[in-house]
This record gives structure tokens, C-alpha cells and sequence, in this order.
């Protein structure tokens, strides 16, 4: 379990449980035994609610892709970006702390070259024109689905 | 409550109405002691001039009885002349115009059968006519003492007179009858002597009621009558009256007879003139009333603009309010103005910041809603993967639902900021009905929304175990949270006691991975989980970046 987190190895406790979970993918692509093959992408996930970042993780892994790390702050993200340098970033904009997502993607992109997708529930204008003045790799729309998520990747 | 009464019933007026009344009010009970003031003195000068109109008349009967009284004397002393007592008619004829000088009399003789022997107006020996009132001469011989004639027409000079007659005693005889005829010119001019005003009209008239004399138009007046009601009225009255004069004029009159003649000697003043003190003061009254009411008018118009251009200002700056728009606080010179289109600038301003909070809200509350969503739909995700049929599913899925819905209650009450640790606990044991069984200890804390969601699940969590496995499945089993913040860190510690003996479990479910991993993760922070005999003992910690100083210090993040 490598992927879950920067500090796994503190979490011990919970290996057995999530060996399982890991091993079971979104119900959707359960349904359908879909997996994407074509083109695995390491993800960093940034999601401060671990139920959405599990289900997004499960929809990933669903599509053939790996998850290097989750992460739950703009500073986490970052730090995590520059050790596992993944192909593309999935930045909810609402973090906790004093930073948001913009301001992740921005320094993500600028510092190592790796886009991000906003992945946001309903956004308002000006936050909205902030991030596109970042240049993401897209915008998706929570909740989240494996369609959605599948079209948004594949642009990559 | 009169004026309430009052002014409920009246229509709305205008500000300048209140204030012309104001001003009416004001000057009304002024005008009118003037009014009053002025009518006094008014009728001060009415009885004044009518005093006056009497004295004149008092003064002319004397100067008529003074005058007849001279005519007399005169009279009597020709009546003891020797040249008449020698029957010289020619010695006493140059005797008599001697006596009379230029008075504009005549004098006549006459003998017992009325016969003139000489008239002055005549030279002495021409033929004289029969004299043209004997019944004035008879009485004199009847009485043997002096008579005045009414007004009639002298027989020499044709002109209207009056005469004074005397008899002329010789032992027991009356042999003749000496006549001065006075000219009704000479009153004339006896009462025009009087040097009045140029509007006083005098005049005298005889026991037959026509005019003798007149002050004014006296040859077109003389030896016509009185007019009857005048005559009656001057006759009867004491004191002025009113009246309308011979020439039609309206007067004020006073009337005084003669003592010697019995004639009605009268003072007039034209009515307008009598009255012309009191119409003054009518009109001055008047003038001022009119003055008043315009300048109160006026006064009521300017100051009335003077109120309704701010007012009409606040008004404007009210329907201002209405749309949403800015309202500058008005700089007018009427102080409650200014007060009114301060508050509704407040108002104003208030109400904008309250329409962008409201529209915060809502932009807030359409993210939340849809943030949590998301969250439901991986919570529900993954209690269906540890779900082994259906109704497994539905009791676990809703219970933490039940869960979230409990912190989201407490986060409502602080306006999305987030919740007190306390509350948080309390709430989520509340929802097994233990709070009876439930310790807390530790400081107040509020946590911002990020970490009531969070140690919200992991409470959730730990006190669904508690209800099926741990201490809250036993009667005597307890609960002990105590949480404190020490060196920018919050520790906060779940302690079951004297449930069922607790055994390590082989396997552990997702509950355990939220409580050991997944809240931590989400909070920045590290837990752990012992399962001692006694119980389960259950350790956060995580920074104090998700603690605010308090409540509505901090913007709301998720």
C-alpha cells in the first residue's frame, strides 16, 4: 500500500482492511469489467475529504491508473508532487489551510511541470477565472464518475 | 388624544399647511387684542367728537341768545328815546340807523293799528309797506313784553328775517311797537364764525321748522323746512344722533334749543368723519390681517421648501434604499433630515452587506451541498463494500448519514463556521442515547469545519463500536473523552471502561480504518488504537490549525 499515503508506514494497523478495499474497484466498472490499459497515469490525488479522495481512488484504479499519494493540504500536495512526480494532479480547489488549489496547481505546474485537472463542486465566477488563469489540464465536476473522470484523462 | 382624535379624521396636508396654521395661530390672538384695542380707542373718539358736536351746539344757541339779547338791549334803549317821546319820527329814524351802524338788521316802527311810521332800511318819509308779520307785533301789544318772530320775509328788504320786537311803554299805553329785523345772513354769518372744520355743518331752525340759517349752502337752504323725521328727531333727542341732513348727507347730529327764541340750533359732522377713527382702524386691522396671513403664507412657503427639499432628499434616498443603491448621508440644513439619511445610508449600507453575505450563502451553501454529495456518495460506496447484504447496508449507511448530519446540525448553528469539540462529542453519543454514560473533560475548543466533519467520523465511528462491541453494549461500560491543546497540537483521547472484556480483533473493518487512518490523514495529524482489557483506548492528534480563536474569526473552508 505503497500509493495511500506520505506516512504509511504509521498506519499499520489498517493494512489488512485496506488490501481488501484496494483490491475492489468503483461499483461501475465492477459492473461493466472495464479496465483501462491503454495508458496508466500516475495520479497524486489532493482532496481533503477522505470519502471522496477513497472513491476517487477506487474510480482510478478502476481505470488502470495508479495513485502515488493523497494529499489534504496545498503544502502537502506540493511536497508530494516534487517527491513522487506524477503525471497529472487531481486539485480539489477548497482545501483547508490558508492556501487553496489554485495556488497548488500554480506552484505544481511552475516548479515541476506537471498539470493539474481542478476536480470542484459548484464554482463561482471569480474563483473560476482564478483557476483557469493557472492553466489546468481540465476541470471535472464532483461527484465524480468513472465517465467523467475516464473523458477527462484521456485528453492526456 | 383630541389632536390625535383631530388629526386622524383630517386628510394629509403639507408641511406649509401645518405651518401657515402655525403662524394663523400665532398672530390670530394678536390681531385680534389689536382689533380690540383699536375699537376702543375708536369709540373713545366717537364720543369724543360727539361731545364736541353738543358743545358746539350749546355754544351757538348761546351766541343766537347773546345776539337776541343784544338786538333787545339795543331795542329798549331806542324805546327811551326822547326824540320818540316827542313823536320826532325823522330825530328817531337818524337815532335808530345810528344805533344799528353797519349791523345787518333794519328797524321799524310801528303804531297800535300795525302801521310802519319808519323803517331804517328806508329813507325817513318814503311810503311804507304794511309789515309782513303783525302776529309777532300783536302779541308784543298783548303781552307788553318783547317777542321774536319766527322767519319771514322782511317787508322793506324782501330778504328773509327774523324779528325781535319790544313794546314802547308810554304810562299805561303801548303806542307802538319797535321791530329790529335781523337778517337770517347775520346767523349766517354768527355760525360761521364759529371757525370749525371745513366738514362741520351748523344751522338753526325756527318753532316752524325752517331753516333760518345754514353754515353751508345757506341761500339755498334758508326758509325751506326741515325735513319732518329730522325735525321730530331734533326735537326729541338728547345728545348726537344719527341722521341724514337736509342735504341728504348721512351725519351726526346734535341739536340744542335756543333758550330766548326756541329755535333748534343743530352741530353736524359727516358720519364719515365721525366715524372715520373706527374705519381707520378697520383698515389698519385689515392691512395688518392681510400682511399677516401673506407674510405667513410666505414665511409658511419658504420654510415649508425649506423642510420638503430634504425631506423629498430623505425620500429619494429611502427608494434608494428600496433598489439596493448607495445612499450618501444628506448635509441639509434641517437636523432630523440629516439624522434620516444617515440611518438609511446605514440602512443601506447594512442591507449590501447583508445581500453579499446572503449571496456568500448561498454560493457557500450550493458548494457545500454539492461537496456533500460527493461525500455521501463515498460514504455510501464504501459501506457497501464492507455491506454483506442489503439490510446491513441500509442500517450502516444510514447511521452515518445519521452521523453527518449531526455535525452538519452543529455547524448550522455557527453559521458554517464550524463547532465546539464539546458539542461535537455530546452530539454523537446522543445519537445512541448515552450521554448519561459519557465523561468529558478538556477546554473549550472550537474547531473550524474541516475538523468537526472529520472527528466527527471518527466519532461516529468509535461510538458505533461502542454501541455493538464495547462499553456502551454493557449496562456498567462508560466513556471518557478528554482532549487538551498543548504546543500548537490538539490530543484527544476516546477511553472505554467497564464494558465486555475486549480481545484484539483478527481483522479490522473499515470503521477502525477511518478512526486509525483515514481522519487522521484528513487532519494532518496521527492516532492510534489500543485494545486494552478494560477497553478500547482510542488517541488523536492533530495541529491546532483547525482550532479557531473564535467563533466567526475565521473563513468558513469546505
Amino acid at each position: 500500500m505503497s500509493d495511500m499515503t506520505a506516512s504509511e508506514s504509521q498506519w499499520a494497523a489498517a493494512h489488512v482492511w485496506f488490501t481488501t478495499a484496494a483490491a475492489l474497484a468503483d461499483d461501475a466498472s465492477l459492473a461493466h469489467g472495464e479496465v483501462e490499459t491503454a495508458k496508466p497515469l500516475r495520479v497524486l490525488i489532493v482532496e481533503d475529504e477522505f470519502y471522496i479522495s477513497l472513491h476517487t481512488r477506487g474510480l482510478l484504479q478502476a481505470l488502470g491508473h495508479v495513485v502515488v499519494a493523497v494529499a489534504v493540504s496545498a503544502e502537502q500536495a506540493v511536497s508530494l508532487a516534487e517527491r513522487e512526480r506524477p503525471d497529472v494532479v487531481l486539485m480539489d480547489i477548497r482545501l483547508s489551510g490558508t492556501r487553496d488549489g489554485i495556488e497548488a496547481a500554480d506552484e505544481i505546474g511552475e516548479r515541476f511541470g506537471i498539470g493539474s485537472i481542478f476536480v470542484t463542486a459548484n464554482t463561482d465566477h471569480q474563483t473560476r477565472r482564478r483557476a483557469e488563469a493557472v492553466r489546468p489540464l481540465g476541470f471535472l465536476e464532483k461527484p465524480l464518475t468513472e465517465q467523467r473522470l475516464r473523458h477527462g484523462l484521456s485528453k492526456l | 388624544m383630541p389632536a390625535r382624535l383631530f388629526l386622524n379624521r383630517v386628510p394629509p396636508q403639507r408641511i406649509r399647511t401645518f405651518l401657515s396654521l402655525f403662524a394663523l395661530a400665532l398672530t390670530l390672538p394678536l390681531l385680534a387684542l389689536t382689533a380690540i384695542a383699536l375699537q376702543r380707542m375708536a369709540s373713545l373718539e366717537e364720543a369724543e367728537i360727539e361731545r364736541r358736536v353738543m358743545q358746539v351746539a350749546q355754544d351757538l344757541a348761546d351766541d343766537v341768545d347773546r345776539e337776541l339779547e343784544r338786538a333787545t338791549i339795543i331795542l329798549e334803549t331806542l324805546a327811551t328815546s326822547s326824540a320818540l317821546a316827542r313823536s320826532d319820527y325823522a330825530g328817531f329814524h337818524e337815532q335808530a340807523r345810528h344805533a344799528l351802524r353797519r349791523d345787518r338788521a333794519g328797524i321799524s316802527l310801528v303804531d297800535q293799528s300795525q302801521r310802519q311810521l319808519l323803517n331804517t332800511r328806508a329813507e325817513f318819509g318814503t311810503p311804507l309797506p304794511p309789515i309782513s308779520d303783525p302776529q309777532t307785533a300783536q302779541r308784543v301789544v298783548a303781552s307788553g313784553q318783547r317777542q321774536i318772530s319766527e322767519l319771514v320775509v322782511g317787508a322793506v328788504s324782501g330778504e328773509p328775517v327774523a324779528n325781535v320786537e319790544v313794546p314802547v311803554l308810554v304810562g299805561d299805553q303801548i303806542p307802538y311797537v319797535l321791530i329790529m329785523a335781523l337778517d337770517a345772513t347775520r346767523f349766517e354769518n354768527l355760525l360761521k364764525g364759529q371757525r370749525l372744520e371745513s366738514q362741520w355743518i351748523t344751522g338753526i331752525t325756527d318753532n316752524n321748522g325752517i331753516i333760518l340759517a345754514r353754515s353751508e349752502r345757506h341761500a339755498e337752504f334758508v326758509g325751506t323746512p326741515l325735513p319732518k323725521e329730522l325735525l321730530d328727531v331734533s326735537r326729541t333727542a338728547k345728545g348726537a344722533f344719527r341722521a341724514t341732513s337736509v342735504a341728504g348727507m348721512d351725519v351726526l347730529r346734535a341739536t340744542v334749543r335756543c333758550r330766548i327764541a326756541g329755535w333748534l340750533v343743530s352741530a353736524t359732522v359727516p358720519l364719515s368723519y365721525a366715524e372715520a377713527s373706527r374705519k381707520r382702524g378697520v383698515n389698519f386691522v385689515a392691512a395688518l390681517i392681510s400682511t399677516a396671513m401673506a407674510l405667513g403664507a410666505g414665511l409658511a412657503y419658504v420654510f415649508g421648501r425649506f423642510m420638503t427639499r430634504p425631506l423629498d432628499a430623505a425620500t429619494a434616498a429611502a427608494a434608494a434604499v428600496g433598489l439596493g443603491k448607495a445612499v450618501e448621508p444628506l448635509k441639509s440644513p434641517l437636523v432630523e433630515a440629516n439624522a434620516l439619511t444617515a440611518a438609511l445610508s446605514t440602512a443601506a449600507a447594512e442591507l449590501q452587506l447583508r445581500h453579499e453575505h446572503t449571496a456568500f450563502l448561498m454560493r457557500e451553501l450550493a458548494h457545500r451541498a454539492k461537496n456533500q454529495l460527493a461525500v455521501v456518495k463515498g460514504m455510501a460506496l464504501q459501506t457497501a463494500r464492507q455491506s454483506g447484504t442489503v439490510k446491513q447496508f441500509v442500517e450502516q449507511f444510514s447511521q452515518r448519514i445519521q452521523g453527518l448530519a449531526e455535525s452538519q446540525d452543529l455547524m448550522l448553528r455557527q453559521n458554517w463556521q464550524g463547532a465546539w469539540l464539546g458539542d461535537l462529542i455530546k452530539a454523537h453519543l446522543d445519537l445512541f442515547g448515552a450521554t448519561t454514560r459519557l465523561e468529558t473533560r478538556g477546554p473549550a475548543l472550537f474547531l473550524n469545519a474541516n475538523a468537526v466533519q472529520n472527528v466527527g467520523f471518527a466519532l461516529h465511528e468509535l461510538a458505533t463500536n461502542a454501541h455493538k462491541h464495547g462499553a456502551l453494549s454493557s449496562p456498567q461500560g462508560r466513556v471518557l473523552v478528554t482532549w487538551r491543546e498543548a504546543g500548537g497540537r490538539i490530543e484527544l483521547e476516546w477511553i472505554e471502561r467497564d464494558g465486555p472484556r475486549v480481545q484484539s480483533p483478527q481483522a479490522q473493518g473499515f470503521g477502525s480504518l477511518v478512526i486509525t487512518e483515514l481522519v487522521a490523514q484528513a487532519l494532518q495529524g496521527e492516532a492510534r488504537l489500543d485494545y486494552y482489557p478494560t477497553g478500547i483506548h482510542w488517541r488523536l492528534d492533530f495541529p491546532a490549525i483547525f482550532v479557531l480563536t473564535a467563533p466567526g474569526s475565521a473563513t468558513a473552508t469546505k
